[in-house]
C-alpha cells in the first residue's frame, strides 16, 4: 500500500512547478523526490507535462465562444502530454480532430485479468500487460510504440518487423499484441498510432529514442500516455 | 491576485496542465478532461471573482476541478458508462495509485456523497496526507479520518456486492 504521509503528494508537487513553494518546504520535497524513486518519477513525469503544456498557445480575448477555438490547439497539445500531435488532412487544419470521424485511441493496463483504462500518471508494475485499442469507422494501420524507463524505445506492436499492422474498422478493437511489461523501472512513455495507410517506424523509434517530440506522418492520429512503473508491491 | 486584475492567461499555462492531468485521472476520458479545462477557465475568464486569492491557485484550482469533474461523474448517464466500464471486484491490500487501483476508485466515486468523493479523489488520486485534504477542503484532519473511513466501508460493501 501506498503510504500517503510519506510521500509527495501531487498537491506538493504542482505548488513546487507553480513556484508556490519555497525555502525549506521546496528543499524538503526536492531531497525527498532525490531519495525516492517513485516521487523522483513523479516529478519528472510533472515537471514534463508542465514543460509541455507552458508552450502551447494561451488564452485569446474571451467572453465568446472564439475562446474555445483559439484555446482548442492547447488543449489537444497538452492531452498528448509531451509531444505536439495533430491528425493531419483536410479537416485539423486547426488542429482539432473533427469529432465522429476520426479514429479514438485508449490504452487499458494492469494485471492481465484486470486490465483498466490508464491515463498519464497512473502507475503500473512489472509484469502489468499492457493493451491499446481503438475504434474507427475505416480500415487503417497502427502501431504501439515505447519508451522505458532507460530511454530505451522499442514497437511493443508490431513485435516484430518495422512496419504497421493492420486494423480493421470496427468499435472498441484491440490492437492485434499485447505487452507484459519488463522490470525497468520509471517513465513508460506509450505512443498509440493509427494510420490511413502504413509507414516505417524506424523514424519514430528513433525520435523516441532520442526524447525528441514525434511528429506522426500526415494521416496518422496519435494517443500518448506515459505511466511510471514500479516494482510490484508485496 | 486579486479578482479584479486576475491574469487568467498566466494562470492557465502556469495550472492548466495541473487542471487537465487531475481532470484526466478523475474522469479516464481525455475528451471529457478537456472539456473541464476548457469549462473552469473559461468560467474565470467570464466570472473572474470565483478567485478570491485567500487560498493559492493550486489550492483552488484542485478544489474546482475536482468539484467540476464529480459533477459530470454524477451526470447519469456518465456515471452507468462509467461504473460500467471500470467497476471490477474489489481486492482487498488494493494500491489505490496503480491504473487498477486508481481505476477502480474512479468506479466507485459516483456512489459517494460529495464530501466523500472529494476526499476520496484528493486521498487515492492525489496521494495528499490528511492534513493536505483537510486544507482543500477546509475541515479538520479528524474529519477527514472519518470521511476516508467510511469510505473504506463504502468500498468494502462494493466489494462485497461485486
Amino acid at each position: 500500500m501506498i503510504d500517503n504521509e510519506l510521500h509527495v503528494s501531487d498537491l506538493r508537487w504542482d505548488r513546487l512547478l507553480a513556484g508556490e513553494l519555497a525555502g525549506d518546504a521546496k528543499a524538503a520535497v526536492l531531497a525527498h523526490a532525490d531519495t525516492c524513486v517513485a516521487c523522483g518519477s513523479r516529478l519528472a513525469l510533472l515537471t514534463r507535462e508542465s514543460e509541455a503544456f507552458a508552450m502551447r498557445p494561451g488564452l485569446a480575448p474571451a467572453r465568446s465562444r472564439r475562446w474555445w477555438w483559439a484555446v482548442a490547439p492547447a488543449l489537444l497539445a497538452a492531452a498528448a502530454v509531451v509531444v505536439l500531435v495533430v491528425p493531419r488532412g483536410p479537416k485539423d487544419e486547426a488542429g482539432e480532430r473533427a469529432k465522429g470521424t476520426g479514429p479514438s485511441l485508449i490504452v487499458m493496463a494492469g494485471p492481465a485479468e484486470r486490465l483498466a483504462l490508464v491515463a498519464s500518471g497512473d502507475r503500473v508494475h512489472f509484469g502489468d500487460s499492457v493493451q491499446a485499442g481503438y475504434t474507427a469507422t475505416r480500415d487503417g494501420f497502427g502501431a504501439v510504440l515505447g519508451r522505458d524507463g532507460s530511454g530505451r524505445a522499442m514497437a511493443h506492436v508490431p513485435s516484430r518487423g518495422d512496419v504497421m499492422v493492420a486494423l480493421p474498422a470496427g468499435t472498441s478493437r484491440s490492437f492485434p499484441e499485447s505487452t507484459v511489461l519488463d522490470a525497468t523501472p520509471g517513465a513508460e512513455q506509450l505512443v498509440v498510432l493509427w494510420c490511413e495507410a502504413a509507414h516505417p517506424l524506424h523514424p519514430l523509434l528513433a525520435a523516441l529514442a532520442a526524447n525528441r517530440p514525434i511528429t506522426p506522418p500526415a494521416g496518422c492520429t496519435a494517443h500518448h500516455v506515459n505511466l511510471v512503473k514500479q516494482a510490484t508491491p508485496r | 491576485m486579486a479578482a479584479a486584475g486576475l491574469d487568467v492567461d498566466a494562470l492557465y499555462r502556469t495550472y492548466g496542465h495541473s487542471v487537465l492531468r487531475r481532470a484526466r485521472q478523475i474522469l479516464a476520458s481525455e475528451e471529457d478532461a478537456s472539456d473541464v479545462l476548457q469549462e473552469i477557465f473559461a468560467g474565470l475568464v467570464a466570472r473572474p471573482s470565483q478567485f478570491d486569492g485567500r487560498s493559492s491557485p493550486t489550492t483552488f484550482l484542485y478544489a474546482v476541478t475536482t468539484h467540476a469533474c464529480l459533477a459530470r461523474l454524477r451526470d447519469r448517464r456518465n456515471r452507468l458508462r462509467l461504473i460500467d466500464e471500470q467497476v471490477r471486484p474489489w481486492a482487498s491490500d488494493i494500491d489505490p495509485r496503480t491504473a487498477d487501483g486508481r481505476a477502480q476508485v474512479r468506479g466507485v466515486l459516483a456512489q459517494l456523497t460529495d464530501d466523500e468523493a472529494r476526499a476520496a479523489v484528493y486521498y487515492h488520486l492525489d496521494g495528499m496526507s490528511h492534513a493536505e485534504i483537510a486544507e482543500v477542503m477546509d475541515c479538520s484532519p479528524r474529519h477527514i479520518r472519518n470521511l476516508l473511513s467510511r469510505i473504506a466501508g463504502r468500498l468494502g460493501e462494493h466489494k462485497e456486492a461485486s
